[in-house]
């Protein structure tokens, strides 16, 4: 029997016992596609709710989504991230709106949502129509910033390697 | 729960886990006399990429997956590459490289009435009312919140996806609104041109066959030679049928047939029935 058929329980128990930490492995991609934890520069991390997110991160201001659309100065930052937001319940609709924020941002933008497509949902059909998947953020991102070209990377869950995934144009 | 009885109840494409399929396409033997594959989603055109069989069948429940197949196969035989296939399947012009991430762009664009009425004149006369009826809800889907919606969805297929992951299985609630079908575009035979090359040189082979019966309800034992070597694959059958049904068609086969058969499903893998 392989691993990734095993039922939802006993997959869980293995995860909290042996294998990973989801928060930590998204954490570490994010980190490879920096290159250092400290190339992050001043940082704002946008969610659904706060606190929230990479609390790792050193420099780091956590706001949700209305007070994020209430900053004026969006240049002090050197890096924005958007963590997990339609995966945690955002609507599209809003999503789009704090993407048009970005219009005119120059620093480095990461866009952190539960991709659609991974395994780890399998067995609960309607998180396929609610959560993100790569290609339609990426449809998103480049109808509303088109001047900025963005990459995808995953990060591992329970069940294979692609649950999480990130879009991001560094500068 | 469906009957695989009309034209609403087929697959547009597939839904067998490329995963699991492109496991038995390495492990089973490359040559055999006799190959029968399920119609279904055609996965099992993924075993043209590395099978030899002097005869094929493919056989099916529902007569309007026959058609349907039929259909395809033309279009297949008629496009030059695999951009060009997918293009008239979706009825919008694809750009070469495309890949999961980039299916987004390709499926907002509206349908284009040029491509379908064009692959619809090439193709043969019996054809055109399968391809209307069914690739005229391709043409007028549209691409919202991330997934193209095909119009007038079919029991087994609400969403139609050029891409789609290895690994994961393919959603298909019959219950909700998530049926998708997908033709894994740049993996299986459609990874690259030789691949698609290959499916089409094999589908114009004048020894393919088609069937409509009940895989377990039929009798092979006078279709079948003594000592042919036989290669069936039977997608998720076993699974939908039920264990008890499986093993009572499995032990049928044992008893009447003389054939060398083995038997490729998803569920079961590949056992070497007789």
């Amino acid at each position: 029997m392989e691993l990734r058929t095993l039922p939802n329980k006993i997959y869980r128990k293995i995860h909290r016992c042996f294998l990973l930490d989801i928060h930590q492995e998204a954490y570490k991609k994010l980190v490879e596609v920096f290159g250092t934890a400290e190339s992050f520069g001043k940082t704002l991390e946008v969610s659904v709710t706060t606190p929230f997110g990479f609390y790792e991160i050193p420099n780091r201001d956590n706001v949700n989504c209305m007070e994020f659309l209430k900053i004026s100065d969006l240049s002090v930052y050197k890096t924005i991230i958007f963590h997990n937001l339609v995966g945690a319940g955002l609507a599209r609709e809003s999503l789009w709106r704090l993407i048009r924020k970005l219009k005119w941002y120059t620093g480095n933008i990461v866009l952190m949502e539960h991709n659609a497509y991974s395994a780890d949902w399998e067995y609960r059909p309607e998180l396929f129509l609610c959560y993100l998947k790569p290609e339609e953020l990426l449809l998103m991102l480049c109808t509303t910033l088109p001047h900025r070209s963005f990459r995808i990377t995953y990060s591992r869950g329970l069940r294979d390697t692609f649950r999480n995934f990130f879009a991001h144009s560094l500068c | 729960m469906t009957t695989f009885s009309t034209p609403e109840d087929i697959y547009l494409a597939s839904v067998d886990n490329l995963h699991y399929v492109g496991s038995y396409v390495k492990r089973v033997s490359p040559l055999f006399d006799h190959f029968w594959c399920v119609i279904g989603g055609l996965g099992g055109l993924n075993f043209f990429t590395k099978l030899y069989a002097s005869d094929i069948t493919f056989y099916d429940v529902n007569p309007a997956a026959i058609d349907y197949a039929k259909m395809l196969f033309e279009l297949i035989k008629l496009s030059q590459n695999r951009v060009e296939f997918i293009s008239r399947v979706f009825s919008r012009p694809l750009a070469g490289n495309t890949d999961l991430e980039g299916q987004g762009l390709f499926l907002s664009q509206p349908g284009d009435f040029t491509i379908f009425n064009e692959t619809r004149n090439a193709l043969p006369l019996g054809r055109r009312s399968c391809f209307d009826f069914y690739f005229s809800r391709i043409l007028k889907g549209n691409y919202t919140n991330g997934n193209f919606l095909i119009s007038k969805p079919l029991t087994n297929c609400s969403i139609m996806l050029p891409c789609f992951p290895v690994g994961p299985n393919i959603p298909v609630f019959q219950s909700t609104s998530v049926r998708v079908n997908t033709f894994y575009y740049g993996k299986g035979w459609l990874e690259s041109e030789t691949t698609f090359n290959q499916i089409k040189q094999v589908l114009l082979s004048p020894t393919i066959q088609f069937q409509c019966f009940d895989l377990t309800n039929y009798d092979f034992s006078a279709i079948f030679e003594d000592n042919q070597s036989v290669l069936l694959y039977s997608s998720n059958i076993d699974d939908w049928v039920g264990k008890d049904a499986w093993s009572r068609t499995i032990s049928a086969w044992r008893r009447s047939i003389k054939a060398h058969i083995t038997s490729v499903s998803l569920y079961h893998g590949i056992k070497n029935v007789t």
